[in-house]
C-alpha cells in the first residue's frame, strides 16, 4: 500500500516536470577548487546575488546554474572556512558559460576569522542538504576525542540516531537498523566489513578523508541495496600545486598521508598507517597477543580537460593476529587470523554539455578472512565476499527548476564460506548478480519548494530471482528565511544478509530460496531553523517499518542439516536454517543543535527512539526491543580554541598567532540497553554419566535494562605553526570520569558443603584510557 | 543584504550580536555580568557532564523476575528400566541453595508409552539422598518407541505441570574397536615417520535413523598429580598451577564432543578426539551416546545461552508446560583408552 501511494506521487511529479519545461536561456557551470591544493570542493554554494538563483557543487565539485536570463550578475561562491568569492559575470542570450571558481581558504593563523553570518546562505546550505543527511570533513572527525585514534565510525556515533552497541564496537546502529543495513562506500566501492581490531576501529583512515556524507534514512533513488543508511566516504584527490603531507604517531600507530601534483594534469595522494603495540606493549605484557593492522590507500586524479576527469583509487587493509596459548609449550598450540578489505575504483567524469554531467565507474571490492588453528587442532575457515561493479550516474539540468538524475548498476557478487573441521565441512559458494536502474526528478516550482521523486528498479539474480520497484519522494519547503520544513518517504530493499559474530568478521549471505529480500519503509519529517546567527537546530521525526529482516539463528546448529555427504562426513552447502525471519519497526525523534563557527564549535544532540522486532520463534513470537535500542541518548561534542574562548568570555576580540591550544570534549549519556537476564538457575547433567553442573535459564528476551551509560572524553592539543610545517602534540583521555559502564552481567556458582553459592558479576566496558601522540603537517 | 559579523569575539561586534538578540532598541546590557554568567554556566555545565560521567552503573539482580520451573534431568535407554529420572526445581538468580533442596521428592511422575498409552507411575528412590531419582522395575524401555514423561509437582506453593516426549533410538549402535585408534599414546604424540600429530579416534556403527552422537570422555585418574601441566600442555598458560587444577577439577575431569550430523543409515562413522579435550594423564572412560533430538538440542543449547556479548538466548528444550531441562533417550557404548606420561610405555 505504502509503495503504491509513493508510486502515484512519483508519477504525478514526473509528468508535471515534463509538462512544464521552461524555455532556454544562458547557463553557468564549472568546477569549484581550493586554490591551496587544487582539490575540488563538495557542497560549495554558488549563487547569483539578489536573485536566489544558485546551485550547490556535487560530489565532484561541479555546479550548474541553467536557464539564466541574459544580463550582468554578481556571482557569489561560499564555503565554510574559505573566503567568499564574488565575481561579476555577463551572460548573453544562449551562452553556456563555463566558469572555474577558485576558493581561497581563510588564513586563520594570520588574521581574525570573519564568519559569514548572513542567514540566507546558511539556510540555503541547509535547504540544499537532503533530509537526515550528515556531512563531516576529515578535520571535524579528527577533532573529536576517541579511543586512542580518531575514528570515523566512532565519530558518527556522537550524532543523534546513531548508537554503538558497546565501547568495544565501532559498528553503527542507525535509527534502529543493524550494521549490515548500512551501505559503506569508499570512492564508489562497497566496503563489506569496515572494521579493524575486532570492531574497535573502523577501516577508514581519517587523514585521507576529504568528505563524509551519511544519510540516516530517506535517501534518494541513486542509493539502494541497504535498508537503513548510506555512508559515502570520498578520499582526497591530492594536492595539485605542491608536495604536501601529514604524519602522526601515537601509542597505538604511526600514519602518514602524502600528496603531490602529477605535472599540470593531476595529482596523487596516498596514505598508510600501521599499528605497533605488538612491538611495544606486547613485548612487555604477555596477555597482549601478537596483533597489528595496516591499511593504505592511493588515489590518482587526472584533470584531462575541462570536460573529462579520471580518478583511479585503491584501498587495502589487513589485520593480522597470531595467538599462541602458551609460548613456552613444547608443541605450540594457537591460531592465526587475518582479515581485510581491498577496494579499487576507476571513475570517469564527463561533462557532456553544461547541462549534462555524468560519472561512470568500474569498482571492485573484496573482503577476506582466514582463520586456522595450528597443528594440534584441525580447524580452518575462509570467509570471502567480492564484487565487480559497473555503474553510471548522470544528471541533466533542464532548467533551474528541473534536474533529472538517472543511472544504472550491475554488481557481480561472489561469496565463499569454507569451514573445515574433523567431522565435516561448511562449503557455501554463491555467485549472484544485482542489476539496478534508477531515475530521479528534482523539481523546484518556486524558491520555497523543492520536490524530488525517484524510482529505483532492482533485479537480483540468485537461485531465485527478486524484482522490486522502489519509489522515493522527498519534499522541502522554505517556511521563511530562517526555517525549512522537510519530509521524505521511500521503499528500500536489501538482498544481502549478514551473520554477525562478536569480535570476528561477519559472514555475508544473499537472498535465495531460503531467505527473501528484506524491505524497509521510511517516513521522515523535519524542521531546520537558524537561531542567533550562529546556531542551527535540526529536528526530525521518523518511522521505519521492516519486513523480512533476518536475525541469526543463535542455535542454528540444531536446525541446519547437511546438503550432502563426502566420505560419510556432512557438507553444509546452503543457508537453510541460518536465520530467523522477522518484522519490526523503529520510530524516534532527534534534535541536533550545531555551532560551526567561533572559538567554540560542536553540537548537542538528543535522540528519543524505540525499536521493536518480532522474530519468528523468538520470545514466543512476541515483539521485543533489540539489544541496540536506546530510549534516550544525549551527545555533546565541543571543539574549543582555548585562548580565543577565554578572550571571548572577557569580551576581547579573537587573536590568532602561530600557535594555539585546542580542547576537545565528547560527552554521551544513554539510557540502558535491553538485555535478556536469567530468570533462574538450576543444576543439570550434560550427559547421563556427567556430574550435575550449574546452569542459568533466561527470562523474557531483552525484558531487562542495563544501567544507563555515560562517558566523558577530553583531549588537549597544542598546535604550533612554523614557516613550512606544523606540529601538534596531543593528549586525550577516554572516559575521564572512569565511569564503570556495565557491558553485561555474568552468573556463576561455587559449591561448598552442599550449598550452591551463586556469584553475580558485572563486566564493564572501557575504564579511563589515556593516550597521547603527535601530528605533523608539512 | 548580507552582513559580515563575527559571532562572539569583538566588543563592537558583540554589541551587534547582543542587540540582535534583544532587539535593535535593546535593553542596556551589563556585559561584564553577562560574561561572568557565561563563565559560570560553562563551568557548571562541564562539571555536570563530568559528574554524570563518573561513578558506576549499578545492577540490581533483585529486579529479575523469577518463575518457578520443574527441571527435568531425565534419561531413558532401550533395553533397561527407567531408572534415571531426576526431577528437580530451579532457584532465583543470586540465591544460595542447598543441593538436596533442588530435588522434588514428592512429585507425581508418570511415564507413558505413547503407542499403547500404557502409563506407569515412577517411584522416588530414596536410597540415594544426594541424588534422588525416580525409577520403576519391571518396565523395560523399547527401541524405536515414543515415551512421554509427565510431572506434577508443587514448588513454592504453586502446583506446576510439565511433560516431554522422547523417541528412543533404533538398535544397531555400537563402538567398533577394530576401526578405532584407542591404543595408549603419549600426549600430543607425533608420528615418527611423518612428524604429524596423532589423535585418538573412535569408530562406531550407527543406529539407523539416529543423527546425533556425542562422545563423552571422563578421566579416571583426575587429580592434581595427574594433570598435564605446561610445557607439555600447549593449551593453558604457565601460570595455571595445581591450585587451579583443584579449583576446576570437576570441569576438567569430563569433556565431550558432538559428532556432527552423521548419515541416517547404519554405516560406520568415526570422530577424532582433539588433544585439547584432555587434561590428565592416565586412563579415560569413553562413552559414545546415540541420542534423540531432545538430547541433541539440549546438549547443543543449554549451556550456550549466554553470548560473548553477555546477552542470553532461549535454549531449545522439548518440554511443554512449566518445565525446563531434558528428557532424552539414548543408547550408549563404552570403551577406554590411556594417555601415557612422558617416558612411560
Amino acid at each position: 500500500m505504502t509503495a503504491r501511494i509513493l508510486m502515484v506521487l512519483w508519477t504525478l511529479t514526473f509528468f508535471t516536470v515534463y509538462a512544464q519545461s521552461p524555455p532556454s536561456d544562458a547557463s553557468l557551470s564549472g568546477f569549484v577548487y581550493d586554490t591551496n591544493n587544487g582539490e575540488t570542493l563538495i557542497g560549495a554554494n554558488v549563487f547569483l546575488r539578489d536573485t536566489k538563483i544558485g546551485a550547490v557543487t556535487n560530489l565532484r565539485g561541479y555546479y550548474v546554474i541553467p536557464k539564466i536570463r541574459p544580463g550582468v550578475y554578481t556571482l557569489v561562491c561560499q564555503y565554510i572556512g574559505y573566503r567568499v568569492m564574488t565575481k561579476t559575470v555577463t551572460l548573453s542570450a544562449g551562452e553556456e558559460k563555463v566558469l572555474r571558481i577558485d576558493m581561497q581558504p581563510e588564513d586563520i593563523m594570520g588574521e581574525e576569522v570573519v564568519v559569514y553570518a548572513d542567514s540566507i546562505p546558511t539556510m540555503q546550505k541547509l535547504f540544499e542538504k537532503p533530509i537526515s543527511k550528515v556531512e563531516l570533513s576529515g578535520q571535524q572527525i579528527n577533532m573529536i576525542p576517541q579511543v586512542v585514534e580518531a575514528d570515523l565510525l566512532r565519530s558518527l556515533q556522537t550524532l543523534p540516531g546513531i548508537v554503538p552497541v558497546s565501547d568495544f564496537s565501532s559498528a553503527l546502529y542507525i535509527r534502529g537498523g543493524t550494521p549490515d543495513q548500512n551501505l559503506y562506500l569508499i570512492d564508489g566501492s562497497d566496503v563489506y566489513n569496515p572494521e579493524h581490531a575486532f570492531g574497535l576501529f573502523s577501516t577508514f583512515n581519517t587523514d585521507a578523508i576529504k568528505k563524509v556524507d551519511l544519510s540516516k534514512g530517506g535517501f534518494g533513488a541513486e542509493y539502494g541495496g541497504r535498508l537503513s543508511s548510506v555512508l559515502n566516504v570520498t578520499h582526497m584527490d591530492g594536492n595539485r600545486n605542491e608536495f604536501a603531507g601529514t604524519a602522526g604517531i601515537s601509542i597505538l600507530s604511526a600514519k602518514t598521508t602524502l600528496q603531490a601534483p602529477i605535472g599540470s594534469i593531476g595529482s596523487l595522494s596516498g596514505s598508510f598507517r600501521r599499528t605497533y603495540f605488538d612491538k611495544t606493549l606486547g613485548q612487555a605484557i604477555d596477555e597482549i597477543p601478537d596483533y597489528y593492522f595496516y591499511d593504505g590507500n592511493v588515489k590518482a586524479f587526472f584533470d584531462i580537460d575541462g570536460r573529462n576527469k579520471l580518478t583511479i583509487s585503491g584501498y587495502g587493509g589487513q589485520d593480522v593476529l597470531n595467538y599462541i596459548f602458551n609460548e613456552n609449550a613444547d608443541n605450540k598450540a594457537g591460531f592465526d587470523y587475518t582479515w581485510g578489505n581491498k577496494t579499487g575504483s576507476v571513475r570517469w567524469t564527463h561533462v557532456f554539455s553544461p547541462q549534462m554531467f555524468g560519472d561512470f565507474w568500474m569498482t571492485g571490492s573484496t573482503f577476506k578472512s582466514d582463520f586456522a588453528f595450528d597443528e594440534v587442532t584441525n580447524y580452518s575457515e575462509e570467509n570471502f565476499i567480492s564484487d565487480l561493479t559497473f555503474k553510471g550516474s548522470l544528471e541533466y539540468h533542464h532548467s533551474k527548476q528541473f534536474i533529472t538524475r538517472f543511472g544504472f548498476e550491475q554488481k557481480n557478487l561472489h561469496g565463499v564460506f569454507l569451514e573445515n573441521f574433523d567431522g565435516g565441512k561448511v562449503d557455501v559458494n554463491a555467485r549472484r548478480t544485482h542489476y539496478v536502474a534508477y531515475i530521479q526528478e528534482n523539481w523546484r516550482p518556486s524558491d520555497e519548494w523543492d520536490i524530488e521523486s525517484g524510482l529505483r528498479f532492482d533485479y537480483f539474480d540468485s537461485d531465485r530471482n527478486f524484482k522490486n520497484l522502489d519509489p522515493r519522494l522527498a519534499l522541502k519547503y522554505r517556511l521563511n528565511e530562517s526555517t525549512n520544513l522537510k519530509a521524505s518517504a521511500g521503499v528500500y530493499h536489501q538482498y544481502l544478509h549478514q551473520i554477525p559474530r562478536a569480535f570476528f568478521s561477519g559472514i555475508w549471505t544473499t537472498s535465495d530460496r531460503y531467505q527473501k529480500g528484506s524491505t524497509a519503509y521510511h517516513f521522515i519529517g523535519g524542521v531546520e531553523r537558524e537561531v542567533l546567527d550562529f546556531l542551527t537546530i535540526e529536528l526530525e521525526g521518523y518511522y521505519k517499518k521492516y519486513k523480512n529482516i533476518y536475525s541469526l539463528n543463535h542455535f542454528l546448529i540444531t536446525e541446519v542439516r547437511p546438503g550432502h555427504y563426502e566420505n560419510g562426513l556432512p557438507v553444509y552447502d546452503n543457508t537453510d536454517g541460518l536465520f530467523n525471519r522477522g518484522d519490526g519497526h523503529s520510530d524516534g525523534l532527534e534534535i541536533l543543535v550545531k555551532k560551526e563557527a567561533g572559538a567554540v564549535t560542536g553540537w548537542l544532540g538528543y535522540s528519543l527512539a524505540n525499536t521493536r522486532y518480532t522474530i519468528d520463534g523468538i520470545n514466543g513470537d512476541h515483539s521485543f526491543e533489540p539489544r541496540h535500542d536506546r530510549t534516550h541518548s544525549v551527545n555533546a561534542v565541543a571543539n574549543i580554541d582555548i585562548r580565543n574562548s577565554i578572550r571571548a568570555l572577557k569580551g576581547k576580540p579573537a587573536k590568532y598567532t602561530n600557535s594555539k591550544w585546542l580542547a576537545g570534549l565528547n560527552f554521551v549519556y544513554a539510557s540502558g540497553q535491553p538485555i535478556t537476564a536469567p530468570g533462574s538457575t538450576y543444576m543439570i547433567r550434560t550427559t547421563p554419566d556427567d556430574e550435575a553442573g550449574f546452569a542459568v535459564y533466561p527470562g523474557g528476551i531483552n525484558e531487562w535494562r542495563l544501567p544507563a551509560y555515560a562517558r566523558l572524553d577530553v583531549s588537549v592539543t597544542y598546535e604550533k605553526q612554523f614557516k613550512h610545517w606544523s606540529i601538534a602534540p596531543y593528549v586525550q583521555i577516554f572516559n575521564i570520569g572512569n565511569r564503570k559502564n556495565v557491558w553485561f552481567v555474568q552468573y556463576d556458582s561455587k559449591e561448598q558443603g552442599g550449598t550452591i553459592d551463586q556469584k553475580v558479576k558485572t563486566v564493564n566496558m572501557f575504564p579511563l584510557l589515556p593516550s597521547f601522540g603527535v601530528n605533523f603537517k608539512f | 543584504m548580507m552582513k559580515l559579523i563575527s559571532t562572539d569575539f569583538a566588543d563592537s561586534r558583540k554589541t551587534i550580536y547582543l542587540r540582535k538578540i534583544n532587539g535593535i532598541s535593546g535593553k542596556k546590557i551589563n556585559i561584564k555580568k553577562t560574561q561572568k554568567e557565561k563563565y559560570m554556566k560553562r563551568i557548571v555545565f562541564t562539571g555536570l557532564l563530568l559528574l554524570t560521567a563518573c561513578g558506576e552503573g549499578k545492577v540490581s539482580i533483585s529486579e529479575l523476575s523469577y518463575e518457578p520451573k520443574i527441571v527435568f534431568n531425565a534419561f531413558i535407554t532401550p533395553g533397561k528400566a527407567a531408572d534415571d529420572i531426576r526431577i528437580q526445581r530451579n532457584f532465583p538468580v543470586g540465591q544460595d541453595f542447598n543441593t538436596d533442596a533442588q530435588y522434588l521428592i514428592n512429585a507425581l511422575v508418570t511415564l507413558t508409552k505413547v503407542e499403547t498409552n500404557e502409563t506407569i507411575t515412577l517411584v522416588n528412590n530414596l536410597n540415594f539422598p544426594d541424588n534422588y531419582f525416580y525409577d520403576t522395575t519391571g518396565t523395560i524401555i523399547e527401541y524405536g518407541k515414543a515415551y512421554r514423561l509427565d510431572v506434577r509437582a508443587e514448588i513454592d506453593g504453586d502446583t506446576l505441570h510439565a511433560s516431554s516426549t522422547t523417541v528412543t533410538p533404533n538398535p544397531g549402535f555400537q563402538v567398533v574397536p577394530e576401526q578405532s585408534r584407542l591404543s595408549p599414546m603419549h600426549y600430543v604424540e607425533k608420528d615418527s615417520l611423518t612428524g604429524e600429530v596423532k589423535y585418538f579416534n573412535v569408530a562406531f556403527q550407527r543406529s539407523p535413523g539416529t543423527q546425533f552422537y556425542v562422545a563423552s570422555m571422563k578421566s579416571l585418574a583426575a587429580a592434581k598429580s595427574a594433570f598435564i601441566y605446561p610445557p607439555d600442555n600447549p593449551f593453558i598458560p604457565d601460570k595455571f598451577d595445581s591450585s587451579d587444577v583443584v579449583k576446576n577439577l570437576k570441569e576438567l575431569t569430563t569433556s565431550s564432543i558432538w559428532i556432527q550430523d552423521t548419515p541416517l543409515d547404519n554405516g560406520i562413522s568415526e570422530t577424532v578426539l582433539d588433544w585439547f579435550l584432555f587434561s590428565f594423564y592416565g586412563d579415560y572412560r569413553l562413552t559414545v551416546y546415540a541420542g534423540d533430538q531432545n538430547f541433541r538440542d539440549f546438549v547443543e543449547t543449554y549451556d550456550q545461552v549466554q553470548d560473548i556479548d553477555g546477552n542470553f538466548y532461549e535454549p531449545v528444550f522439548h518440554i511443554e508446560g512449566d518445565g525446563i531441562g531434558v528428557f532424552a533417550s539414548y543408547v550408549a557404548d563404552t570403551t577406554s583408552f590411556s594417555i601415557l606420561r612422558p617416558g612411560e610405555n
